[in-house]
């Protein structure tokens, strides 16, 4: 069995239940595996969010539920003495309390910034994966059935932007949201900061970057054009195109991060128009006119 | 580990499930369903087959209910303020240091004593109307402890007058829709029957006109909805969003955003419809059958009207900043595929409907939807909240229905009734007192008739005395209301010679009261409530359909009220019972049994026996696998008479609620009692605000602000109690043990003000200033500030006076006026200011926490401090104190036995 | 749509608040009237609302003998 979280950063909406929940499991109590999170300064589950976007014409917000990956190979552990970062045979990561005192390194050591720092107590804390929940077998009994015990911010998503289960399982949740949304065309996207390093958490569809713009008739028209042919061309990578849509707008998402690239756009009957880019970051190039 | 004890509850935040331990609340979730719970609804569309989540979906404010139990601000004792003096006359108290002072504890006894007293006094003196009582809504939930039950059956027996709500959250729907389609008994918001399903099936785009559902989440519906919004998104619904802030729906789920000007939003309209006119994109039969005086309007817009000029798509691109050219494709977009939209009420509670333009911008929507053939498959007022199936054969009340609250038969034996006629307006209530005369047109709600809106009343009634006493119940309005500071101005006059706060938290208006009543929170009493279900006869008619599920909920009591605080009922039957009148109110009944009588009196009973309900918490009506199908206003659309539910005796023949019975784009209402009126015209038009960039104001002030309903907070409830909201980057910034607001500024503006992002600002105008955190994006339209209202916290500088504020209460900024002289609205997006970086000292931020403190360790010395419960152990030692208290009786118990 | 053969839906026959009597002589009154149902509680001599909540199809041979009271 090997326990793990998927994130679909597509469907997150920042709403912070998640958040919210964890706080309220882990702010003031001490539990088997941790001690308490403190009321103010710890995000054990962090939605980190960011602008997307140069200007008011397109501009969206990306979203992620951030919280201990549960590496494989945590570096956390590598940077802990005595045995104070221990994976469990369920591949969920646990920070000894006792044994972490005073080892700041800890949470240095984090790639994805997901460990804090006690001041009062001098302990690295994180995420537990609500292990102590899933082992406490009077947890959620009245329920009756074992698989809708799972980890409090997981419980807490009204939106399918998170899931939990058995990775081993493929009739788990988290396996079969992870076959379909392979088969939709989803992409798994593993946050940058862990390298190649596989975890036990998984996030998907955490956009890299996008350029868009927006097709008009010469400007004494006043009207947008649809229909128009963009290419953008990647130096040395690929070639993406799109057409314009009601609104004149096209967009192409998904691009290789920092690179150079040539927008050209072309409509029948009108001069080709050519620009260049940089794939650096999320950009509108602009509203481009045509002109015969 | 010790036993948990499960109960349920709902908040407006949604259905809960609340461990306790030893007494002690440990943790809240969402309600999980379980193998004995009903299968969900399903809805076949496009090929494909949707079900909810089997689970209640709250959202994040109802997963802070325990730590608004424990919460720091949280009053725990009666409190009587330092220096009032009960003076015989009722003269001579103090009051101008109302705001300012200090308290001290009181037992029950003086607290309950001192206000029966009063009560007495000022009603033997002046007449039983001169104590006047409001409450805020939505403080709690449950159809015993709402404003509509408990406070109402005292009050009413009591005899009081009563101030009357004005529809804060969608007034241009109210006082505009209604002149156009009727649904006046909806307050101008349309019926949404079966249209989840329709829209699945059909709707190819979405307009979100001033709308933002994950923010406000479809009034108390939590996050049930936001999956429908997704799964049509997934089917590849286009999504246009139109607001002065990229809002938080938007940003995720924009297809396409327009940010006009604020106050503009009526001008779009106005150039959509030119286009549509001149291209001949609306359905003209149906306009032919179904609209009056359609011409007329047609040729205002057209340029030959009374002005002459035609509001062609660059006319628009003037006034709004949309370029012309993108109006002309939002138009054709709309006018060539199935669209479903709008706002209002429970279709969002955006900003536009209040703004000095609402009324019209609400007719122009309505008119705009006519002339796509609103009610036809994929063509209907819908903005992605309501509208799930339901069992329509499964009845428990709702909050506004008679039938269900204890002030009425068949819930109590006899139904109260209040002696007073005189009233009183709540957005005016501070000129009313301050000016000893106050004039005004409307009756609050006025869902009883179109008619009401002109009804005229004068403070004081002849022949009554004016108010002399002010009971002030839930949370607060400071953060609400407009003007903040004239509400200072009233709680400080001596007019007010005795003043009586009941609530459960330390909160704005609190702090200006003579004595405060500690109330408990719902999870410390007994109530009984169905989620979102705002009442089947009225306003919002149905609003459980705004759910996945429906749900009625036990609301058990998980803990014993803390620390001297008491249930409302239990606060009011002990003054009832000091006035003489105890058994009358009660009836006999504990709460206990008035919650038993709900479940007695409605299907429930049918359903489930009241063992089996209290012993499991909730229940969840069944939609049955065929639904009968009443899609909302295809009645009107088909010409057959209404088959939904809630209808009007003319809807039988097919009709609207309008004179005419269609759609009136020339208003034969207005022209009847308000032809002069200048803000709200017989044919809808755009008129540039009183406070807009065409004022000579706008010199002075060159921004508009917009302080939509927040995303952070309910009403003014969360911010405040729940610090760990200060922690989320886009609500505030903790800086030096105070979370300032965020206030949201164009890049280009921010440039020219030398503004950087994370800055500590001054929002200013004449009215006042408050200090905020500058969020520089590309999510505001250029000339706006975005900063969300109903602060929940406000803490101005010098308490009760007209100074700074670090609590991010921006309706400090925002006109005190109404809409218009006959338009009895407010309208807080219809403000300039200025706006600079703050260079100053910050200032000290322990304005009210102090005097909670005192209070505590005067009654506790081994209490924890506001600072220890916001960010140090206070919360953990607080509840362990509890908790061996507990244990300590309970053993003592045990002894007994 | 469950219309009567005058083009009127059924319920609407059946006016809200308004008061009606059965067949055995006891009076309703319909707090409210939906094609679903109508809603009624029973009023005592005295006119005040007793007992639980009953539920009449408008479609039903009972709601076909009520008779309005005025």
């Amino acid at each position: 069995m090997k326990l793990g979280i998927a994130v679909d950063s597509r469907v997150c909406m920042a709403c912070y239940c998640c958040f919210t929940a964890c706080k309220d499991e882990h702010c003031g109590y001490d539990t088997a595996l941790s001690k308490s999170q403190p009321m103010m300064g710890h995000k054990w589950i962090d939605v980190r969010e960011w602008e997307r976007g140069d200007s008011s014409r397109h501009i969206k917000t990306a979203s992620v539920p951030t919280l201990c990956a549960h590496c494989e190979d945590p570096a956390c552990a590598k940077a802990a003495e005595n045995g104070a970062v221990y994976k469990r045979a369920d591949g969920i990561v646990i920070i000894d309390p006792e044994k972490s005192k005073g080892q700041r390194e800890i949470v240095d050591a984090c790639p994805v910034h997901a460990v804090f720092w006690n001041e009062t107590l001098e302990i690295p804390q994180k995420c537990t994966m609500c292990a102590e929940l899933l082992d406490d077998p009077e947890y959620l009994a009245y329920l009756g059935d074992k698989s809708l015990k799972k980890p409090r911010c997981v419980e807490a998503c009204p939106n399918k932007a998170l899931y939990f289960g058995d990775l081993d399982d493929p009739e788990s949740e988290i396996s079969k949201f992870i076959a379909e949304e392979t088969a939709r065309g989803g992409k798994y996207t593993q946050l940058e900061s862990l390298g190649n390093g596989e975890s036990a958490v998984k996030w998907f569809n955490v956009p890299t970057v996008f350029l868009a713009g927006t097709v008009y008739f010469p400007k004494e028209t006043e009207e947008v054009a649809p229909g128009a042919k963009v290419t953008v061309k990647v130096k040395d990578g690929e070639t993406y195109t799109a057409e314009t849509n009601y609104f004149g707008d096209w967009e192409i998402e998904w691009l290789p991060k920092n690179r150079d690239a040539e927008v050209t756009i072309e409509f029948d009957g009108y001069k080709p128009v050519r620009l260049s880019a940089k794939t650096d970051a999320d950009h509108y190039v602009g509203q481009t006119y045509l002109a015969k | 580990m010790a036993t948990e004890k499960i109960t349920h509850t709902i908040c407006v935040g949604g259905p809960i499930a609340i461990h306790t331990v030893d007494g002690v609340i440990r943790r809240v979730r969402p309600i999980v369903f379980t193998k004995d719970d009903p299968k969900g609804w399903v809805i076949k569309a496009r090929g494909k087959e949707y079900t909810p989540n089997r689970k209640t979906s709250p959202a994040f404010i109802a997963l802070t209910e325990k730590n608004r139990a424990y919460a720091y601000d949280r009053i725990r004792y009666p409190m009587i303020r330092e220096d009032f003096v009960e003076t015989a006359d009722g003269q001579n108290r103090n009051t101008a240091l109302r705001g300012k002072s200090g308290y001290r504890s009181a037992t029950w006894d003086e607290a309950l004593g001192l206000v029966a007293r009063e009560t007495k006094r000022v009603q033997e003196k002046y007449g039983k109307e001169t104590v006047a009582a409001v409450t805020s809504s939505h403080h709690s939930w449950g159809l015993l402890g709402y404003k509509l039950s408990t406070f109402a059956r005292f009050f009413r027996m009591l005899g009081y007058t009563e101030v009357k709500d004005n529809p804060d959250s969608w007034e241009g729907f109210t006082w505009g829709a209604p002149h156009t389609y009727g649904y006046y008994w909806r307050l101008g918001g349309t019926e949404a029957f079966d249209l989840l399903e329709d829209a699945l099936q059909n709707v190819e785009t979405m307009i979100m006109w001033s709308h933002d559902p994950d923010t406000t989440r479809g009034g108390y519906a939590g996050n049930e909805s936001t999956m429908w919004r997704h799964w049509l998104d997934d089917m590849g619904v286009q999504f246009i969003y139109i607001d002065p802030f990229n809002n938080f729906s938007s940003v995720k789920q924009a297809d396409k955003w327009f940010g006009p000007r604020p106050g503009t939003d009526a001008a779009l309209c106005e150039g959509i419809a030119h286009v549509w006119l001149t291209e001949g994109l609306y359905d003209k039969e149906y306009i032919a059958k179904h609209a009056h005086r359609f011409d007329e309007w047609a040729d205002y817009i057209l340029g030959s009207g009374a002005d002459r000029v035609p509001k062609t798509p660059l006319w628009a691109e003037r006034e709004t900043g949309i370029p012309a050219a993108d109006i002309k494709a939002l138009a054709r977009r709309w006018g060539t595929t199935k669209t479903m939209g709008g706002s209002g009420l429970r279709g969002g509670f955006g900003g536009v409907c209040r703004t000095a333009n609402g009324t019209e911008f609400a007719r122009l929507m309505v008119q705009l939807f006519a002339m796509q053939g609103m009610g036809k498959p994929g063509q209907n007022i819908w903005s992605g909240t309501t509208g799930a199936p339901m069992d329509y054969n499964f009845w428990f009340g709702g909050y506004s229905d008679p039938l269900s609250q204890i002030a009425n038969q068949p819930i109590a034996d006899k139904t109260a009734v209040n002696s007073v006629t005189q009233k009183l307006y709540r957005p005016n209530m501070p000129d009313a007192i301050l000016n000893g005369h106050y004039e005004w047109y409307g009756e609050g709600f006025c869902g009883g008739g179109i008619d009401l809106e002109f009804t005229e009343h004068i403070y004081p009634e002849p022949g009554c005395s004016k108010v002399h006493m002010f009971w002030r119940y839930g949370g607060t309005y400071m953060g609400t209301m407009l003007d903040t500071n004239k509400w200072v101005r009233m709680y400080q006059s001596p007019e007010l010679e005795f003043v009586v706060n009941q609530d459960i938290h330390f909160h704005g208006e609190a702090r200006f009261a003579d004595v405060i009543l500690p109330a408990c929170t719902n999870l410390e009493r007994y109530d009984i409530g169905e989620l979102c279900n705002s009442g089947n006869g009225g306003y919002q008619s149905h609003s459980q359909t705004g759910n996945s599920w429906q749900v009625v909920v036990f609301q058990d009591k998980a803990i014993e009220p803390l620390w001297e605080s008491r249930s409302d009922f239990w606060i009011f039957s002990q003054v009832a019972e000091r006035l003489g009148w105890g058994a009358d109110f009660t009836e006999g009944r504990d709460e206990l049994a008035w919650c038993k009588r709900f479940w007695e009196k409605s299907d429930l009973c049918e359903k489930v026996s009241w063992e089996d309900f209290t012993r499991k918490g909730y229940y969840v009506a069944k939609v049955p696998e065929n639904w009968e199908r009443h899609f909302g206003f295809r009645w009107f659309a088909e010409g057959y008479p209404c088959d939904t539910p809630n209808h009007k005796p003319f809807q039988e023949e097919g009709k609207l609620g309008t004179f005419t019975g269609k759609f009136e784009f020339v208003s034969e209402s207005l022209l009847y009692y308000a032809p002069d009126d200048e803000a709200r015209t017989p044919i809808a038009t755009y008129k540039p605000s009183w406070e807009g960039h065409h004022s000579i104001a706008a010199k002075k002030y060159p921004f508009h602000l917009i302080s939509p309903h927040p995303r952070f907070d309910y009403h003014t409830q969360h911010n405040s109690s729940t610090p760990w909201f200060w922690e989320i980057p886009e609500n505030r910034v903790y800086i030096k043990g105070n979370p300032y607001l965020v206030a949201r500024i164009h890049p280009e503006k921010a440039a020219e003000k030398g503004i950087g992002e994370g800055d500590v600002v001054r929002l200013f105008n004449d009215r006042g200033s408050v200090l905020c955190v500058a969020r520089v994006t590309y999510r505001v339209e250029v000339n706006t500030i975005h900063a969300y209202g109903s602060s929940g916290i406000y803490n101005p500088v010098k308490p009760g006076e007209q100074s700074m504020d670090i609590g991010g209460c921006v309706n400090i900024l925002s006109p005190g006026r109404l809409i218009g002289d006959k338009v009895p609205g407010m309208a807080p997006n219809s403000t300039l200011l200025d706006i600079e970086r703050y260079d100053g000292e910050l200032p000290e931020t322990q304005y009210f926490e102090w005097k909670l403190d005192k209070v505590n360790f005067s009654q506790e010395p081994d209490t924890a401090s506001c600072s220890e419960i916001i960010e140090g152990d206070g919360f953990a030692k607080l509840q362990s104190q509890i908790a061996r208290r507990n244990r300590a009786k309970k053993s003592k118990r045990g002894v007994k036995a | 749509m469950s219309e009567t053969k005058s083009g009127i839906m059924v319920q609407h026959k059946f006016k809200v608040n308004g008061k009606y009597k059965t067949p055995e002589g006891k009076v309703l009154k319909v707090v409210l009237s939906e094609v679903y149902n109508l809603r009624c509680f029973e009023l005592d001599a005295a006119g005040n609302m007793v007992g639980g909540m009953i539920k009449i199809h408008p479609e039903s041979e009972l709601a076909g003998k009520l008779a309005a009271v005025e």
